[in-house]
């Protein structure tokens, strides 16, 4: 190997090295500010273990075959298990527009909900986050925005 | 570049002392670059300073694209996880032998 292509090799190396620190360092950065500090400050938190425990159940819940099978979409699940008489009732219902964009059919026994968005008047409002930012978030004209700092 | 009694300050020291300079004559003039905080940037500033004391110069390279990174990331992430990425990444450069 001449000398100036183990300059290379060498130089790669080190600046790989570089890399792959900043980018490790980035992320356990993220997780000690998502769960061991409060709010962006050097506070810690109160429920750290639980916090953290959380997290780990939620995460491993992924591998569970019944939490795997509810990822699936709602409405393609809920459409394969209706059978097919109830469709032509549901099909043949009236519809009745319970708010602007939203309409329920309701027949016997069984009701469904439409959510047309396009048709939905939206408003603007600010929402304070729990990170301590504030963004503005679209809510259906005429409802309240959920409370702050919940999400 | 120059020495100042028994210190040597090299091309990147001096440059790293006026934007020092310039960051505090900023701050008090009430002057900012846009998008970017200049208390946060002297912060920064000041603690690759610091942190300059403790190393050779031979690892400026590592120093430098730490700090330069950090001042990019102050962009878009609060200053409290830059100061903890930060010293974080000394720990890891340490690790994988690179300063």
């Amino acid at each position: 190997m001449s000398i100036k292509k183990h300059h290379r090799i060498l130089k790669i190396k080190f600046f790989g090295r570089i890399i792959l620190a900043l980018v490790l360092s980035f992320f356990v950065s993220k997780f000690l500010t998502d769960n061991i500090f409060l709010n962006y400050s050097p506070t810690i938190r109160q429920d750290v273990a639980k916090n953290i425990w959380n997290k780990t159940n939620y995460l491993a819940g992924f591998f569970n075959p019944d939490k795997l099978l509810s990822l699936i979409p709602f409405q393609k699940k809920f459409s394969s298990q209706i059978p097919n008489e109830v469709k032509n009732e549901l099909t043949s219902a009236p519809k009745s527009e319970i708010q602007k964009g939203i309409y329920v059919k309701e027949t016997n026994n069984i009701k469904q909900t439409e959510i047309h968005y396009n048709e939905i008047e939206w408003e603007e409002v600010n929402y304070l986050r729990k990170s301590g930012t504030t963004e503005t978030i679209r809510i259906p004209k005429g409802t309240n925005p959920p409370p702050p700092q919940l999400f | 570049m120059f020495y100042l009694g028994r210190f040597y300050f090299s091309k990147k020291e001096l440059f790293l002392l006026i934007a020092g300079i310039a960051l505090i004559v900023m701050l008090k003039s009430g002057y900012s670059l846009p998008y970017f905080k200049t208390d946060y940037l002297l912060a920064l500033t000041l603690l690759t300073f610091i942190v300059k004391g403790f190393i050779p110069t031979t690892h400026d390279s590592p120093l430098l694209i730490t700090f330069l990174t950090s001042l990019a990331l102050t962009i878009y992430f609060p200053f409290f996880q830059i100061i903890i990425f930060y010293f974080l990444s000394f720990l890891f450069l340490k690790m994988f032998r690179v300063i």
